[in-house]
């Protein structure tokens, strides 16, 4: 058995990594808590646009010339150039949260067409490197505090890549909450967007005829240029902020379980640590009353 | 809702900037200034980054200085409210108008000395050679920086 030292020691240690695990606890629901605002306070500027969006597309007419509708249908299955912005931590301990984006990720590469993979996040960009698999070395974005300037600068790092004809598809692989503690990895096309696939679909069945016309100033292009952008960096600092959420989620679950296996831990050591003592104390007795015995 | 006014609602990237009733409201757009009033017909305009007015009812600058209020034969009481916006959409359809930017902000919350930085930055990186990104990015930045001077220098006069 070993000895009372030892065991001290040992509830000791257990207990300081419990404080450690307690304050990432707490800091975790604290960042989730602002996320969770700052998501609220952005999503009547994103509903709107992509509302006006999908408005916008259902008037414009037929032969407009604007990048955004480019759906590059034309280009077959096989030699399409995919790329993939998967948004992971940039810190480990967060249960399965980043293993989750990353298996997601990885599980596309069989798919037909050549992938390009954007990371977010170090831990995922280290899965990446220590795998071999090639990922975009200037795309050096952190994953702690989503802003709106970060979502812009991705956003038209894609839509280059987009518009110069460099990627065919755009998709955004991040991480959502459902409901209150549940987490759900998705894969979500930023590019070409839904509603210029679907106009496109609409007008080859219906004959492109549109019903009623909406006045656009000064073009129905330069309306489109302005809008388009926005929606797709709406769409990233969606993604960005619910993929915050559900890491420091995560990173919540795993150090309130982290807690109570301490706890759990703490309780053993605590109870052996009684035992070895009382042994202790009960040898020491038998040897007293032994040894008085002998001399009387 | 009277006559004379349509429902306003100014979204911001970061927020709701402004929901309430509007008499009029003066947007910078791609090529020059638009100006709506109530039961405009149904219209997009690509709002460009400038300074932006709109006239609102007295009843709804609460707490605000109201000592410029000013009322005309066609518009009851109301005082005009000015602010910075970046670049987006403005849609107007039924009597109803969103303008959706990227920023809106009033001019007292603009830092000005930040936006002269902005500024100076810009124009600077301009003169380099740049891919057609970063020029389009730095004429943006310039284009801000400059709206938002300007709004501060109105206001001083």
């Amino acid at each position: 058995m070993s000895n009372l030292k030892e065991i001290k020691e040992r509830i000791g240690s257990v207990q300081e990594t419990k404080k450690i695990t307690n304050a990432m606890y707490m800091i975790s629901s604290n960042k989730l808590r602002q996320a969770k605002k700052m998501l609220a306070e952005t999503q009547p500027y994103f509903y709107a646009t992509r509302q006006t969006l999908s408005c916008i597309m259902r008037h414009i007419p037929i032969g407009t010339e604007n990048v955004y509708l480019n759906t590059y249908s034309e280009i077959a299955p096989e030699d399409r150039r995919k790329g993939y912005v998967v948004v992971s931590d940039d810190k480990g301990l967060a249960g399965a949260y980043n293993h989750n984006v990353l298996a997601l990720a990885e599980s596309m590469i069989p798919d037909p067409g050549t992938e390009y993979f954007y990371v977010v996040g170090e831990v995922g960009r280290q899965y990446f490197r220590n795998r071999g698999i090639p990922i975009d070395g200037d795309f050096q974005y952190a994953a702690q505090k989503p802003t709106i300037p970060l979502a812009r600068s991705i956003a038209s790092r894609m839509l280059e890549h987009f518009e110069q004809r460099e990627l065919e598809e755009v998709y955004i692989i991040y991480t959502a909450m459902k409901g209150a503690l549940a987490t759900e990895v998705r894969v979500d096309r930023l590019l070409p967007l839904a509603e210029s696939v679907e106009r496109e679909e609409e007008a080859g069945g219906k004959d492109g005829v549109l019903n009623d016309t909406l006045f656009m100033d000064p073009s129905p292009s330069a309306v489109l240029d302005n809008i388009v952008p926005p929606c797709v960096s709406g769409l990233i600092y969606g993604a960005l902020v619910e993929s915050f959420c559900s890491a420091q989620n995560s990173r919540m679950l795993a150090m309130d379980a982290a807690n109570k296996n301490a706890t759990e831990i703490v309780r053993e050591l605590q109870r052996t640590y009684n035992r070895t003592r009382q042994a202790e104390i009960t040898q020491q007795i038998t040897e007293v009353v032994g040894g008085s015995r002998k001399r009387g | 809702m009277s006559a004379k006014d349509f429902s306003l609602q100014i979204y911001a990237e970061d927020g709701v900037f402004y929901e309430g009733p509007c008499y009029e409201l003066i947007l910078p757009c791609v090529d020059g200034e638009k100006a709506f009033l109530a039961y405009h017909e149904d219209v997009v305009y690509a709002v460009y980054n400038g300074i932006m007015r709109f006239r609102i009812p007295v009843e709804e600058a609460e707490g605000e200085d109201v000592s410029a209020a000013i009322a005309d034969k066609n518009i009851p009481l109301s005082v005009w409210r000015e602010a910075v916006i970046g670049t987006g959409v403005a849609y107007f359809s039924d009597n109803h108008c969103a303008v959706l930017a990227e920023t809106a902000e009033w001019p007292d919350e603009i830092d000005e000395n930040r936006a002269r930085r902005a500024l100076e930055r810009a124009q600077e990186k301009m003169q380099r050679e740049l891919s057609m990104r970063e020029y389009r990015i730095s004429q943006m930045a310039m284009a801000r920086a400059t709206a938002r001077i300007r709004a501060l220098s109105r206001k001083e006069k």
